[in-house]
């Protein structure tokens, strides 16, 4: 049972950690949440911006708060999946020649995936696996990932010359899709101002555990969440159906996939872990409003005819959320 | 206090309940009051044979049953997670109450449903403004008690085209019924009831005068100078009488045509009598007597016409003898307005009636074979005119004979009196029969239908020295009494008010009515006299 004291350390934990984060990242305060979320929510994060706007700093100054083991895997064409999951090398040790598996960079804690749509969707798919289950299969072994186990990736949308968009299955394991924003004028005089001078920037110290983390894991699953807000996140995702009844007229007519059950969960997952950031001990309507475009804007496949228009997944959303009955 | 949570949603769910239960309740009363709005205006309007208080039958039932929609409202109970959701929204308490509703019904405890708890009670300390009864149902209720005060009132206010037609309507419906009637009503002495007759007008339907004398129609027919038929005036008498209990007494089609029959009855009358009294008083001028008097306005109070009455009452009041016959005159004008205008004198009517030779009509030919038996003729029949007069005036007061309006009943009790056989026209047919045998020509019998030809032919007559007047010259079916006293003296009595219907009844063309009412004078000695 959750006590009050429970909770009561694990959001102080929380604030420290945002705190700490805070000092090395400026601004990106949504991008932030996002990724505490995920990690809150035991699940996984895509970030999509431009390079050079700090995404792997966060991941960088996230692990680092948290005192997690972290990794870095940039993905090229040429990246093969053994370079992710690690692969058997032979050793010989007395004499005796065996082979001995070496675990590749997803055996983290924290893994940042950079530039993930640059390799071939063969080692993408490598990453499922890790991602879902929280295990590697490499032969006939199978290998369980250490808790907590967050994948954080990024993409470039701009050079999409030489990528390999993202499959949906893999998309759809990705709790959450936060859009990096370029800076303001104020945070990138901050921001040059923190790389120019003195020592530079200096990873923070951790401020929270493991432990902590799974703690808190366990009071967001807790949070009560009304029948009521249940049924209209449910009305939510299926409105992104263009099958649908409840759909609104642009994703009937520009929308050929909705989201998934996985999105329905995201988005009660996602409101929780939002409610528990906020300090509330219920599911409020902001918070699912808080996650609900980024619980389904990569999950909202266009069709041919929205594609070749132009239509923005935030768009379409923008005009569902405004557009389902709440009650 | 502890906030208990069970009480609490108890009262919220009780609240929405009843609300709910108003709802349906006022909408079924809108309903109500629209169905008896409109039951009220189709029972005034469309169905104005069922009695208005029908129009409360239907929203009684339907007020009746408002408890019973109140119940059903009341009984569906809500979903209690949207409707603590709604609570939520309205209160602005981030759906606090209903995650603790599920807090408790999963029967959790611990950190969440105590620091809900809490929460929540210090949302709901006023949490009924945030269930009121919704506007939609206040106006709903609002407009139906409206709906309802109308639906009652209504019935209560009279149609103000019931009143029109009260008011249009004179004290006695015989009264107004006898005013739109036309002066001359030639079918009423029809005893087969008109049966030839055909869907055009009938000469009396197009004479119809509504202008001067029926300002009822005027009003009804907006002003407009509309040809108005006896039918169209019966179908309105018997429209309006559908609708107001008033209208009720107006006379039936038969008791109106009987009632304008005896009406043209006592005007003929009255127009027989004053011409006889004019020819009296041209040769010897004196004040009428009280039964004179009274038989006139008796005959003029019959015809129902104010004018005629007012003339009457002229005639009556007038002292000087020489200035009756003028009063007379004017009467007889009003009266009969085909009436002819006064000869100048005795003297010159009998100048006229001599110099009238053979070669000018072959009626006055035969007559004026004798004038000397004509002449004594004439002055017997005046005098027995003045006797009759004499003797009705000392008799039990009734009107005079020739007065009265004549049908088949009353010529055949003037026959029994008089011991007389006298035709009267009871048969139209009797002059088309045997009047040409006579010899004063009639209609020919190889006539087309419909047609009256008139054939001029001399009568096979002998007058004998005396100059008596034959019989043979009084046609069979004309009004005229013959009876003979002991001395030997042959009395002659013509009816002139069935002297006038026969003529009328004939549809004799114009330029034979003449001739056949001078042959009547003639025959009488009242040449010139009317």
């Amino acid at each position: 049972m959750i006590s009050e004291q429970d909770f009561q350390a694990a959001a102080t934990t929380f604030e420290r950690l945002r705190a700490a984060v805070g000092e090395v990242i400026v601004g990106h305060d949504d991008v932030v949440t996002f990724a505490l979320i995920s990690l809150l929510c035991k699940g996984n994060v895509l970030f999509e911006g431009v390079p050079g706007l700090g995404k792997t700093l966060l991941v960088r100054t996230l692990a680092s708060a948290l005192g997690l083991d972290y990794s870095r895997i940039q993905f090229t064409p040429d990246l093969m999946p053994a370079d992710i999951v690690g692969t058997d090398i032979i050793t010989e040790e007395g004499g005796h020649r065996a082979f001995t598996f070496a675990p590749g960079p997803v055996f983290a804690n924290i893994v940042l995936a950079d530039e993930i749509n640059r390799a071939t969707p063969k080692t993408q798919s490598a990453l499922l696996e890790a991602m879902e289950e929280r295990t590697v299969t490499v032969g006939s072994e199978t290998y369980e990932l250490e808790e907590p186990y967050i994948v954080l990736a990024t993409q470039n949308p701009i050079e999409m010359e030489g990528t390999y968009p993202l499959p949906e299955a893999q998309v759809d394991r990705f709790l959450l899709k936060a859009k990096v924003p370029f800076p303001s004028l104020e945070e990138l005089v901050q921001i040059t101002e923190r790389n120019t001078e003195g020592a530079g920037i200096q990873l923070p110290r951790p401020t929270a555990s493991a432990s902590d983390i799974m703690t808190a894991r366990e009071i967001v699953r807790a949070i009560p969440v009304a029948g009521a807000l249940r049924e209209y996140v449910g009305r939510l995702v299926l409105a992104t159906h263009p099958e649908s009844a409840h759909a609104p007229s642009q994703v009937k007519e520009y929308v050929e996939y909705g989201g998934s059950p996985r999105a329905a969960i995201a988005l009660i997952l996602g409101a929780k872990a939002h409610a528990f950031l906020a300090g509330e001990v219920n599911v409020r309507r902001e918070d699912i409003q808080a996650v609900f475009k980024p619980a389904l804007t990569h999950r909202l496949v266009l069709n041919f005819r929205g594609e070749a228009e132009g239509i923005s997944a935030d768009a379409l959303l923008d005009d569902v959320w405004a557009k389902t009955p709440t009650n | 206090m502890r906030f208990d949570f069970a009480v609490f949603l108890d009262a919220v769910e009780r609240r929405v309940r009843r609300i709910k239960g108003v709802s349906v309740a006022a909408n079924l009363l809108l309903c109500a009051v629209l169905t008896a709005l409109v039951v009220n205006l189709l029972l005034r309007f469309a169905f104005r044979a069922i009695p208005p208080t029908w129009g409360y039958v239907a929203p009684a039932v339907l007020l009746a049953a408002l408890p019973g929609a109140f119940i059903v409202g009341w009984s569906k109970r809500p979903v209690a997670a949207h409707m603590l959701l709604r609570l939520d929204d309205a209160l602005g308490s981030h759906a606090r109450i209903s995650s603790l509703y599920e807090v408790v019904t999963a029967d959790r405890s611990g950190l969440f449903r105590d620091r809900l708890e809490s929460a929540v009670a210090q949302d709901t300390t006023d949490w009924k403004r945030a269930l009121p009864i919704p506007k939609r149902t206040v106006r709903t209720l609002s407009a139906g008690c409206v709906g309802l005060l109308l639906a009652c009132v209504l019935p209560l206010i009279p149609l103000p085209q019931q009143d029109a037609v009260a008011s249009a309507l004179p004290d006695g419906s015989e009264t107004s019924a006898s005013q739109v009637l036309p002066s001359s009503l030639p079918e009423a002495t029809d005893p087969d009831g008109s049966a030839d007759r055909d869907d055009s007008p009938t000469p009396m339907e197009a004479e119809i005068d509504v202008s001067p004398r029926q300002p009822t129609l005027e009003t009804s027919s907006n002003g407009e100078n509309e040809e108005v038929t006896l039918d169209s005036v019966l179908d309105d008498l018997s429209s309006l009488s559908e609708g107001s209990a008033q209208v009720d007494a107006v006379p039936t089609t038969d008791e109106l045509r009987e009632l304008a029959s005896a009406q043209e009855a006592a005007r003929q009358a009255l127009t027989d009598m004053v011409d006889n009294l004019r020819e009296q008083m041209s040769q010897n001028p004196r004040p009428l007597t009280q039964q004179e008097s009274n038989t006139l306005q008796d005959l003029a109070s019959q015809t129902g016409d104010p004018e005629i009455e007012e003339r009457t009452d002229d005639v009556v009041d007038e002292p000087d003898p020489d200035q009756i016959g003028e009063k007379l005159q004017d009467l007889l004008e009003e009266a009969d307005p085909n009436a002819e205008p006064p000869e100048s004198s005795p003297e010159s009517q009998e100048n006229d009636g001599g110099s009238s030779g053979p070669s000018e009509t072959p009626q006055s030919t035969e007559i004026s074979g004798d004038e000397e038996a004509g002449q004594r003729f004439l002055e017997r029949a005046a005098d027995e005119l003045q006797e009759q007069a004499d003797a009705q005036a000392e008799g039990d007061g009734q009107p005079q004979s020739q007065s009265k309006p004549r049908d088949d009943s009353d010529a055949e009790d003037r026959q029994d009196e008089n011991g007389q056989q006298v035709q009267l026209p009871g048969d139209p047919d009797d002059l088309a029969q045997e009047g040409g045998s006579d010899g004063l020509g009639g209609p020919t019998e190889d006539a087309p239908d419909g047609e009256v030809g008139f054939v001029h032919e001399e009568a096979p007559s002998t007058v004998g020295e005396e100059g008596e007047f034959l019989d043979e010259f009084v046609t069979k079916g004309v009004p005229v009494e013959v009876s003979t006293t002991s001395e030997g003296t042959t009395t002659r009595i013509v009816d002139f008010e069935q002297m006038a219907s026969i003529v009328h009844e004939r549809g004799l063309p114009e330029e034979a009515l003449e001739s056949v009412r001078r042959y009547f004078e003639l025959i009488t000695g009242l040449e010139g006299g009317s």
